[in-house]
């Protein structure tokens, strides 16, 4: 593009200079010429750069309106004038392409041969309606993977309207030399849009085909990396199997797993099916055995599984070992976990503290919808009698008594917490409320991202499937078939007349003007110089 | 210039008129001239008196005018005119060098004169012969008289005025004017007089009309300061002319060179004139000359042709 720039540039720049370019001498003829001595030659150059044969030059003035003319006409959208209004009836039969459109119902058609025979119908129904009008329909495909998912989200936000918005976009858009469209159908297995009532808008009609039918499906996957309580990695698919008869194949970078799939307990079309210590890798999924399966582009899937690390920590805490999703570290830059001594360090830390009795337990104050009061039974934490401390430097209270001492505290730069020290013997409710907070402030601070597995359906010949999460949804309710007669019901909106024509033809006539121009002036030229 | 305007006479045909009568009351009846070879005759314009000689037709004794004089031998006898029909014949140059300088041509301005002494000749009566010179139309002079002649000089006009051909070499053909020419007769040859010659066709012509009771009248146009001007302007490339090509190059014209192009222009001219010289030849010295940069063609044809030296003897009656 660039070197078309270049060139186009370069060209541009000569023209100019070849119209700049003037002769240093004139063409004489002299009655008494042979009385003449012989002359010498001038000394001077022949030719010169002038700006002013540029702007008094007529011809190359007119040359650039020619070219500016040409170049509007090469903007068919730009320019338009008037508008006109046909009595013709052109169809714009606007096909859903995608991956879903291959689904079967349980005759064993598929939405493609349905929306073939839908299409048949569609062009009888139109030529009934036009009559003695001329009548004319072109098809245009609408494929998902050939979408360019900008022109349409600014409208459409969501991935899953994304198709139908630009099948909507294509009937109102899509024209093809000859047969201008003054209606638009919609043939796909999608649920009907609203219609829309701009006045300018192409009228449309909405033809849905395919019945609802049952599919299987891999719809997602999940990865719970190690922590507090986990000493691995699990990964978690989900599956839609209506029927219940699927099978999950999980082949990992070890070889093949076994996956035993769990009905979800609240959605009964799902199950899930759990592995855990999976190991880093490529994963591949597939689904058979399922009874009903309309689509089968969401039976087979890929995904990569990241190396999850463990959390570090330096663990010097003698009352609780180390859990086993976290790793000991010594350095200082590691999560420190100890009881307070002294002052709190300056480094990340999670402190418990042996405190002083609290003057009276009840709360006075608590920081509400802190994550490390989550699942904390406030009634029963003031009949507990947990020690508290003073606030210290550079900490806020999270949890504090009417006296203004604190249970729990947390610092914010560098992080750190004051928790009551842990009563595993202290009964039932004291033990479990201090590991709360303890555990609840832990993870606080070591809590880990969790990595986003991405699945890539895929044909069992290796054919990538886009979006087959999308295409897969076959149980949607089917719309009953238009009524057909509405083609050329309504008058069809004017259409703008292009302008391209008599701006191609003007710049003929300029161009014609042009060369006629430029015959003259070389004649008297040749008639000088003859 | 609109070709209307270019084949009609730039002076109106009174002014003409008024000024043919003023050149025959003025112009003196002796010295050179069309008219005076003119013989006395028998018109109603009277001529002179002279004394009786044995043979005289005793009719044109005029008695009272010898009663007055003197006794029966001094009879006086009265003469007039000779009603003789005169004929001017014009001449132009059309070489494709009289359509220069492009701004003012000098085949325009030999147009514009031939224009106007047919005018002149029609109001007086004259018979009119129109040729040209080195020109296509050569070999078929007119001979009109009358109304018919201001038509006939539009036409050679216009034929005139076509785009010549730079290249070609002149070539004059004479032979129907030599048959055309009655034996008494004015002719104007309107040229610039630069062609070679060396054929002597236009010399053995020129001598032809100045046979007898003829008289060529040279009227001589010069646009050299014009034409000097354009060759001072700057470089420039000579365009081929007349069978002469001077080459792709672009060439200065210092002034010693056009002092020697009028040098030799003037050398070559004399040599004409020595050349067409046989006793009827009238070849004023100062030509009709424009200037470097003439304004309105017309309007300087307007102020300058009426005091053209080459008229006064066109227009003397002796």
């Amino acid at each position: 593009m660039i070197w078309v720039a270049v060139i186009s540039g370069l060209a541009c720049a000569g023209a100019i200079m070849w119209h700049m370019l003037d002769a240093r001498f004139t063409e004489t003829r002299v009655s008494m010429a042979r009385f003449l001595p012989a002359l010498p030659e001038t000394s001077a150059r022949r030719y010169r750069f002038r700006l002013t044969r540029l702007v008094t030059s007529g011809r190359f003035w007119l040359r650039m309106v020619i070219l500016a003319l040409l170049m509007l006409a090469l903007l068919p959208d730009f320019l338009t004038i008037g508008a006109a209004r046909s009595e013709r009836v052109g169809l714009n039969i606007v096909l859903d392409m995608s991956d879903s459109m291959r689904s079967t119902d349980a005759s064993g058609q598929s939405r493609f041969e349905l929306a073939e025979a839908a299409i048949a119908t569609i062009l009888e129904a139109g030529e009934a309606v036009a009559g003695a009008r001329p009548f004319c329909a072109s098809v245009t495909g609408v494929a998902r993977q050939a979408l360019s998912v900008p022109d349409v989200t600014n409208a459409t936000p969501r991935p899953e309207n994304v198709l139908p918005a630009a099948l909507r976009l294509a009937g109102q858009r899509a024209a093809t030399p000859g047969c201008a469209a003054t209606h638009a159908v919609i043939v796909t297995d999608l649920p009907p849009l609203v219609a829309t009532d701009a006045e300018d808008a192409r009228p449309e009609l909405w033809y849905q085909v395919g019945a609802p039918a049952p599919n299987a499906a891999i719809t997602s996957a999940r990865l719970d990396g190690a922590g507090l309580g986990l000493t691995g990695t699990t990964l978690s698919i989900t599956i839609s199997d209506p029927s219940g008869t699927a099978t999950l194949n999980v082949t990992g970078p070890d070889g093949p797993l076994r996956a035993s799939l769990e009905q979800d307990l609240r959605d009964p079309a799902l199950r899930r099916a759990a592995i855990e210590t999976a190991t880093a890798g490529p994963y591949l999924l597939t689904l058979t055995d399922a009874t009903g399966d309309a689509y089968d582009g969401d039976n087979r899937a890929r995904l990569v599984l990241p190396e999850v690390t463990s959390a570090r920590v330096d663990w010097q805490l003698a009352s609780l070992p180390l859990p086993a999703g976290l790793a000991q570290d010594t350095e200082a830059n590691a999560l420190l976990v100890a009881s307070l001594s002294g002052g709190p360090p300056d480094r990340v830390a999670l402190l418990t503290f042996a405190g002083r009795p609290a003057a009276n337990p009840s709360i006075g104050f608590f920081q509400e919808g802190d994550p490390l009061l989550e699942t904390l039974n406030l009634d029963v934490f003031e009949t507990l009698d947990l020690p508290v401390t003073d606030l210290p430097d550079g900490f806020v209270p999270i949890l504090a008594d009417t006296s203004g001492a604190v249970w729990l505290a947390r610092r914010l730069s560098p992080p750190a917490i004051l928790v009551p020290e842990l009563r595993l013997s202290g009964g039932s409710d004291a033990r479990n409320t201090t590991l709360v907070l303890f555990f609840n402030a832990l993870r606080d601070l070591v809590e880990l991202p969790q990595p986003r597995l991405t699945l890539t359906w895929e044909r069992p010949d290796g054919t990538p499937v886009p979006g087959a999460d999308l295409e897969g949804a076959s149980t949607r309710p089917l719309a009953p078939a238009p009524d057909l007669s509405q083609i050329g019901s309504r008058p069809a909106p004017p259409e703008p007349l292009p302008a391209y024509p008599w701006l191609i033809a003007a710049a003929l006539l300029l161009l014609a003007i042009e060369r006629f121009w430029s015959l003259s002036w070389r004649r008297a030229a040749a008639e000088v110089s003859a | 210039m609109t070709t209307s305007a270019a084949v009609q006479p730039p002076i109106a045909p009174h002014l003409l008129r008024r000024f043919a009568l003023r050149m025959a009351r003025k112009v003196p009846t002796h010295g050179l001239g069309a008219h005076l070879r003119r013989r006395g005759g028998q018109s109603m314009e009277f001529r002179e008196f002279s004394h009786y000689q044995p043979g005289d037709d005793i009719r044109r004794v005029d008695w009272m005018a010898s009663m007055r004089v003197g006794g029966r031998s001094d009879l006086l006898m009265r003469h007039f005119e000779a009603e003789e029909r005169r004929t001017l014949c014009i001449l132009i140059d059309g070489r494709a060098a009289m359509h220069l300088p492009v701004a003012a041509p000098k085949v325009q301005i030999a147009i514009w004169a031939m224009l106007c002494l047919v005018e002149i000749s029609v109001e007086a009566g004259d018979q009119v012969i129109l040729g040209t010179l080195f020109h296509d139309r050569d070999g078929r002079p007119l001979k009109v008289s009358g109304a018919p002649a201001r038509q006939a000089a539009q036409a050679l006009a216009r034929e005139l005025l076509t785009p010549p051909d730079w290249r070609a070499a002149p070539m004059a053909r004479t032979s129907a004017i030599r048959r055309l020419m009655p034996p008494t007769s004015t002719t104007v040859l309107l040229t610039d007089a630069l062609f070679d010659g060396a054929d002597g066709v236009v010399t053995a012509l020129l001598a032809e009309l100045q046979k007898g009771y003829r008289e060529v009248v040279i009227g001589a146009l010069d646009a050299w300061p014009a034409e000097r001007h354009l060759l001072e302007a700057g470089p420039l490339r000579l365009a081929p002319l007349e069978g002469t090509s001077f080459g792709d190059a672009v060439l200065e014209a210092p002034q010693s060179a056009l002092d020697m192009a009028e040098t030799n222009m003037a050398a070559h001219l004399e040599r004409q004139r020595r050349l067409w010289s046989r006793g009827g030849l009238v070849w004023p010295r100062r030509p009709l000359r424009w200037p470097a940069e003439p304004q309105d063609p017309e309007e300087w044809f307007r102020a300058e042709f009426l005091s053209a030296d080459f008229l006064r003897p066109l227009l003397s009656r002796a």
